[in-house]
């Protein structure tokens, strides 16, 4: 395992993580991959709150990304349509 | 809002706070001026490329390309930024495009004056060169484009159908031209341009000219080493401003790294690279050619963990390299990346917004022996978006039955960021799809399985390839199959009211009166002959378009770029790798399609609620009196729950999609490879869609890629999964994407 590189400048600390979920998000794509064949899966792992409030006040949020579909974008560089369309997905919980 | 506020706002908003990420102050800085830019054209090419034109009027279509792609290389002026260890820019600022005139010049001058408020990938171009453009380079070019070329074929009322009728469509085919591509990094980092250069030239050498074929022969190979000559008088370019600004440059740490890159671009990428710097340098600098060159998206590094380890290995050994500088030098090439938008034609952004031009990172996956292939570059390229967070290159971990539990592990946490990124490739699946690519319905890829497994990895979105071995536009075709059973009781008339070309008129064919269905069976088949009609109707007119740019639209660094281009004597355009794929064809509307058909097996059919008449007026009237008949069909069984009722009719249509796209034959020669990707095409297309028997309304949304329709896979992502577990996917030779979506509160407690 690679531990955890940083320089004395970096801006980044890695989150608390929640164990049983980052396992349960293992255990679902070595699930859809290795076991059903699936070929390629992406996620979207915002929460669905902070969209609909990025929706209308975008000036909080100018790094933020979504993925759209095989691709991520930030997300003022979207249409609203297309805004609207990503937040009208569904959102799991395990 | 308007519908275009929200793109023109976010440059806006970026304009002023800078996000200034990274993991030191190098990459920090290089982030801050990536967000800093608007993106913006560059007519520079579009400039050289009349020039050569103009002067070659009348010579072999060939040598006036080769001709253009080698200028350009000699004559384009260095940029160097501070900060900055690598050196190369495609374009004359941070974020910005080579304008491709013989793709865009039939449309631009119409939009030229809107480009900077058009909804969807607003550009920045300067009152100068948009007067350059408007008086010399677009009358010039606007009927040598290739759709000009193409539409000569063509009736207008089918050329406006493909390019906006919004169920069969090729726009992205005839406007993308140098594209979707995985340049031979392996040849490049053993031999360097120089081994090109030697191969061309010895080829040269032993042409026979009375063999009739030399004649055409001798222009590919003086035109490839003119092309040649070119990349590398654009790395002395480099070499020597970098000389120049350290000789100004007083700070000591800086005029060092100036003059190693002085170094660097001495050598490489003419000579074969000696350390991990020169060779991630030629990493980012053949990209730079290539996006120079190209017009297209999806041109891809794919395996750089396997290419790039034996320097990062050699480093580490040597004391040269740390994993803390690797890691740095990664992040630059993300924030390089990052800075390539695409430049679509107007028609285009509005499905594929978002200016993202499609580079992959893959990592992990296997060797040529089968054995689990991950090392240290896997884990830094997966941590290295950790900590620099840009949208680009769309790093992505080849899973398999032997991937380290740790290295997935990497990948989930950066899933948890919240990016996108990584997606998650099977690589049993990518084998199973690069056996049979491009080889019709029972036929076989010409692929070894030594190939497949040294260099295969995703081209784009997730289009399987063969870094070096294959050359064609993955994402020519899109075949909006949510349409065809609207279309089957419409006969084939485009709704009223809805976007694009030609509603109320005539969009694919009549099949008849829709009484004529008295089973499900005769409905079924009616939906089937629309799907087949419209694969049929994007693939005689893309293949058109296929012979026009193998005839005249040859691409010499995407030929260098493909092994064995160069001793078939053939450019990659016209037929010269050993795997020649594309036009492709893929679906999109796919979740639309199959809820619609159960909807109608199951509320007009068995439980006989309503009949096919009612159905049809529904559908006419969007619903609208039809509430009941609405609610009923928005109640039948939806794909995305394991429910085998609908998962069947899925897998059957799924199939059905594949084997008809396959069985069609390509202008050089290869099979149609079928796929579902489609980015947000669903949007787009869902916009010009009529009301569909699943109860979604006219002008909503399409389901999205292969994914259930929006909000109907209502059990939990297991039940989705066992849904899309069902279908079979080695079929889709051209790759199939899937999006889900996991809340963040379940994977982080604090940040």
């Amino acid at each position: 395992m690679m531990p955890i590189l940083n320089t004395p400048d970096a801006t980044y600390y890695e989150p608390e993580y929640k164990a049983a979920g980052i396992n349960n998000f293992a255990n679902l794509v070595r699930t859809m991959l290795n076991d059903y064949g699936i070929y390629h899966v992406q996620f979207n792992t915002v929460d669905k709150a902070v969209l609909i409030d990025a929706l209308d006040n975008p000036e909080k949020y100018p790094t933020l990304m979504v993925r759209i579909a095989g691709y991520s974008v930030y997300w003022t560089d979207l249409s609203r349509r297309c805004q609207e369309d990503v937040i009208n997905r569904t959102e799991h919980k395990f | 809002m308007s519908e275009s506020a929200g793109a023109k706002m976010g440059l806006e908003i970026r304009d002023g706070k800078i996000a200034k990420v990274g993991s030191t102050k190098r990459i920090q800085e290089l982030n801050g001026m990536l967000h800093a830019e608007r993106p913006n054209g560059d007519i520079f090419r579009a400039r050289v490329l009349t020039k050569v034109y103009k002067e070659t009027e009348g010579q072999p279509q060939i040598r006036r390309r080769y001709k253009a792609s080698a200028e350009l290389y000699r004559t384009m002026k260095p940029i160097i930024y501070d900060y900055e260890r690598l050196a190369g820019w495609p374009a004359s600022r941070i974020r910005g495009v080579q304008i491709a005139i013989e793709m865009h010049a039939h449309w631009l001058a119409d939009d030229l004056d809107n480009m900077e408020n058009r909804p969807y990938d607003p550009f920045q171009i300067s009152e100068a060169d948009k007067k350059e453009l408007r008086e010399e380079l677009i009358p010039y070019w606007k009927d040598k484009t290739l759709t000009s070329l193409w539409a000569q074929y063509l009736t207008e009322d089918e050329v406006n159908k493909m390019q906006a009728g919004g169920f069969a469509d090729i726009v992205n085919y005839i406007t993308s031209h140098g594209s979707h591509f995985l340049p031979d990094y392996p040849y490049l980092m053993e031999h360097g341009f120089v081994g090109l250069y030697e191969k061309a030239k010895k080829c040269l050498e032993e042409l026979d000219p009375n063999d009739p074929a030399s004649i055409d022969k001798k222009e590919f190979y003086m035109g490839l080493i003119e092309v040649l000559l070119g990349i590398k008088q654009l790395a002395e370019n480099y070499a020597d401003t970098a000389a120049e600004m350290a000789q100004k440059e007083s700070d000591p740490i800086r005029k060092s790294e100036l003059l190693a890159m002085e170094e660097c671009m001495r050598h490489v990428p003419w000579n074969p690279p000696r350390n991990f710097y020169e060779a991630i340098e030629v990493v980012w600098l053949v990209f730079c050619l290539l996006f120079i060159e190209g017009a297209g998206p999806s041109v891809t590094y794919g395996r750089f963990d396997q290419y790039m380890y034996p320097f990062y290995k050699k480093g580490i050994e040597d004391g040269t390299l740390t994993p803390e500088l690797a890691m740095e030098f990664i992040e630059e090439l993300y924030i390089k990346t990052t800075s390539n938008p695409w430049f679509q034609s107007t028609d285009l952004a509005y499905y594929f917004g978002g200016y993202y031009r499609y580079p992959h990172v893959d990592v992990g996956g296997l060797d040529k022996n089968r054995r689990d292939a991950s090392n240290e570059l896997s884990y830094l390229c997966l941590r290295a978006m950790r900590y620099v967070k840009t949208t680009a290159p769309s790093v992505s971990l080849l899973l398999h039955q032997k991937t380290p539990d740790d290295l997935l592990l990497e990948a989930v946490k950066l899933a948890a960021e919240g990016m996108g990124h990584p997606s998650f490739f099977n690589v049993e699946t990518l084998i199973g799809m690069l056996e049979n690519k491009s080889g019709g319905l029972y036929g076989k890829s010409p692929y070894t399985m030594e190939q497949i497994l040294e260099w295969g990895s995703p081209i784009g979105c997730v289009e399987p390839g063969v870094m070096g071995y294959q050359y064609g536009h993955t994402d020519s075709c899109i075949i909006n199959v949510g349409y065809a059973p609207t279309l089957v009781l419409t006969r084939g008339i485009k709704p009223e009211g809805v976007d694009g070309y030609g509603a109320g008129e005539l969009l694919s064919f009549d099949g008849g009166d829709p009484s004529q269905y008295k089973t499900f069976g005769d409905f079924y088949k009616a939906v089937k002959d629309q799907i087949e009609w419209g694969i049929k109707a994007a693939h005689k007119n893309a293949i058109i378009a296929e012979k026009i740019l193998a005839e005249q639209f040859q691409l010499p660094t995407y030929t260098l770029l493909t092994r064995g281009a160069i001793e078939r004597g053939i450019d990659a355009a016209s037929g010269g790798a050993l795997c020649n794929v594309g036009p492709t064809i893929q679906l999109v509307g796919f979740g639309t399609l199959v809820d619609s058909v159960a909807a109608v097996k199951k509320v007009i059919y068995e439980d006989k609620a309503y009949t096919i008449e009612d159905l049809k007026g529904a559908i006419d009237a969007n619903f609208e009196g039809y509430e009941d008949l609405r609610t009923k069909l928005l109640a039948a069984p939806k794909y995305g729950n394991d429910d085998d009722y609908v998962d069947d009719i899925a897998a059957e249509l799924w199939t059905f999609f594949a084997t008809t796209t396959k069985s069609l034959k390509n202008y050089r020669g290869s099979y149609c490879d079928p796929a579902v990707q489609m980015v947000q095409a669903h949007i787009g297309f869902g916009a010009m869609t009529g009301a569909t028997p699943n109860g979604r309304l006219a002008g909503q949304p399409l389901s999205d890629t292969m994914s259930a329709t929006q909000q109907a896979d209502t059990h939990g992502p297991t039940f989705a999964a066992r849904s899309y577990g069902k279908l079979n996917y080695p079929i889709y030779t051209n790759g199939t994407l899937l999006n889900m979506w996991i809340s963040n509160s379940e994977l982080i407690a604090r940040k």
